[in-house]
């Protein structure tokens, strides 16, 4: 049985499955079932180190660059309606393969062209976030964000972190006005 | 004043919004035909309750926690949150066209409550036919106000599916009906289940309603098909395959002045489209088989001559009941959704009085009766009929032979 997270909630996914050694970063929504202008929401990862920050834009891992150039985050690639039940968007990670230097992965989901559509979390729901141990298909965590969003147009969902030799996860669901630009920033990626 | 943007959210008490307040939608239509509706949903968002719609025809609900009052074009819901029962959780406020247009044609439109407006226009829509505008909902106890702006291309018939609410089905006969529209299908559902029920049409600009249709059908494709005859007869328990259903349209009228008529096959009496009465009987159908069934045309455009209409139909002959002729009265008026009454009591009272439609201030307001009414002793069904509804007219037996 998966855990449960509400925001601000963590659990150690090293001691919930000792053996665990991949995982697989699943994340959801559903735009409202309208019709006009489509949702497009975009998954991203941010590996910082200790002072919040990328080391490089290599460490940046989002739909023009679906995996890191120490191979340990993959993006499984673009959804670009939401459309369907399940994972709309995904990333795997060998937690093995994760540099030393990289401390946390955090992981954000952006609306794409939210200024121009107008568009931002007030009209997303059922956005949820879940952790999947790669090897035996089983859910360990899972995070709702049930918040009653609003005007964000970039959402940091969740982050996977060590703490004290351990892999933790942890349930965030803090929105950004801004979008994805203003995310970057935030996590040191050069943004042209 | 704060500006919400599409999505945007907040508590109503931040708004100034406390016990009995206004929101006020301004639709600049372009010549369209836009309705706005207020949908209270349960705690699943289905319209549980037909009552909790508030919209032209049913302008306020059981409670009195959300009341509609309409002119010039801006539609006023005067909303109390703490009159609503616990069961409503939240009141969808949509904008829906009916005819023509989509809402990329929207003009400057806005939605206001308290220091809060939302602004939108056709700029942020594509082909919908009905949007959501916004929306007043309960979570953790308190209420909130979400700015939504996003629609459905199927209208309110998508929107009424979205929230779980009753479609109707279309005539089971195949009736030469006018094909209402998927949304004038499914308003008229809502309105028009309960006996009672009023549709108020407001006069429009300086327009008159234009040539409005009663419109009498009944089954004639039973009377083709030689096997529908065989079971007809077993019905009739009648020998003579010719002898058809006989229905009857027609009419009692109140003029602006006072004097009252009646329009009706019966006496030949088939009144005038352009002199008074301003309706016109056209034609009997004395057995069903005219594709078209019989038509009552109302000068809508002289409307102001007249102050009240009771129309009614009859079985004249070759039917025992009202079950078996199937039939439809379909109140057509241009650009609105046809109010449809369906004759499926299985009385045998012989005359139905179907709708009143009377002019209420310049508006044209139709209400469902659905009475049955039959001969008692030497006082026929029409006098009964009259002297319920107060017309004054005088009758003797008439024969149309």
């Amino acid at each position: 049985m998966a855990i449960s997270l509400s925001k601000g909630g963590n659990v150690s996914l090293s001691k919930t499955d000792p053996a665990l050694k991949k995982i697989l970063l699943g994340l959801g929504w559903d735009a409202r079932a309208t019709n006009g202008a489509d949702f497009d929401l975009d998954a991203s990862a941010f590996l910082v180190g200790e002072n919040g920050k990328v080391s490089s834009d290599a460490d940046f891992i989002f739909y023009n660059q679906l995996v890191s150039s120490c191979r340990s985050v993959e993006h499984t690639g673009d959804n670009r309606t939401g459309a369907g039940e399940g994972d709309d968007e995904a990333l795997k990670i060998n937690l093995e393969k994760v540099p030393a230097h990289v401390r946390r992965i955090v992981v954000c989901v952006t609306i794409h062209d939210a200024g121009a559509r107008r568009q931002n979390f007030g009209q997303v729901c059922d956005a949820f976030m879940r952790i999947v141990n790669l090897d035996n298909d089983i859910e360990l965590a899972r995070f709702d964000l049930s918040e009653d969003y609003s005007t964000e147009t970039a959402m940091i969902f969740g982050e996977i972190y060590r703490h004290n030799g351990e892999w933790k996860f942890k349930a965030v669901g803090q929105g950004f006005a801004g979008g994805l630009d203003a995310m970057c920033r935030q996590f040191g990626v050069d943004v042209v | 004043m704060t500006d919400f943007a599409r999505g945007q959210k907040g508590k109503l008490s931040d708004m100034g919004c406390m016990g009995a307040f206004p929101i006020v939608l301004n639709i600049a239509a372009q010549g369209m035909d836009v309705d706005i509706s207020c949908f209270g949903l349960d705690a699943n968002d289905q319209l549980s309750d037909d009552r909790y719609m508030v919209f032209f025809n049913q302008k306020s609900c059981p409670g009195g926690g959300v009341a509609l009052a309409i002119a010039n074009g801006q539609s006023t819901f005067t909303v109390d949150v703490s009159c609503l029962p616990d069961s409503i959780y939240k009141l969808v406020f949509a904008a829906s066209i009916g005819g023509e247009g989509t809402m990329r044609k929207l003009g400057p439109s806005s939605m206001r409550l308290g220091s809060t407006t939302f602004m939108f226009s056709g700029a942020d829509f594509q082909d919908e036919k009905a949007v959501i505008v916004g929306e007043v909902y309960k979570r953790n106890g308190q209420w909130r106000f979400g700015a939504v702006g996003q629609g459905y291309n199927g209208g309110l018939s998508a929107l009424l599916k979205h929230f779980g609410g009753t479609e109707a089905v279309s005539p089971s006969i195949p009736v030469s009906l006018p094909a209402p529209e998927a949304t004038n299908v499914s308003r008229s559902k809502i309105t028009l289940e309960k006996r009672g029920d009023k549709v108020s049409l407001e006069k429009t600009g300086g327009r008159g309603f234009g040539r409005i249709r009663v419109n009498l059908n009944w089954n004639q494709e039973s009377l083709p098909a030689v096997e529908a005859k065989g079971l007809f007869n077993k019905i009739l328990g009648k020998g003579q395959p010719s002898q058809g259903i006989d229905l009857d349209l027609g009419c009692f009228f109140e003029l602006g002045d006072g004097s009252p008529g009646g329009v009706q096959a019966l006496g030949n009496t088939w009144g005038s489209f352009d002199r008074p009465p301003f309706i016109h009987l056209a034609g009997d159908d004395r057995s069903g088989s005219n594709v078209g069934g019989e038509d009552l045309f109302i000068n809508g455009d002289r409307f102001d001559q007249i102050k009240r209409i009771l129309i009614f139909t009859f079985i004249y002959n070759g039917a025992p009941n009202w079950a078996v002729t199937n039939g439809v009265v379909t109140i057509d008026v241009p650009g609105r959704a046809p109010v449809e009454v369906r004759l499926d009591n299985g009385t045998d009272a012989p005359m139905c009085a179907i709708a009143m439609i009377e002019n209420a201030g310049g508006n044209l307001q139709v209400t469902k009766l659905v009475e049955y009414f039959r001969q008692a002793g030497s006082t026929s069904a029409h006098k009964l009929l009259n002297d319920r509804f107060g017309f004054g007219l005088r009758f003797s037996a008439g024969s149309k032979d």
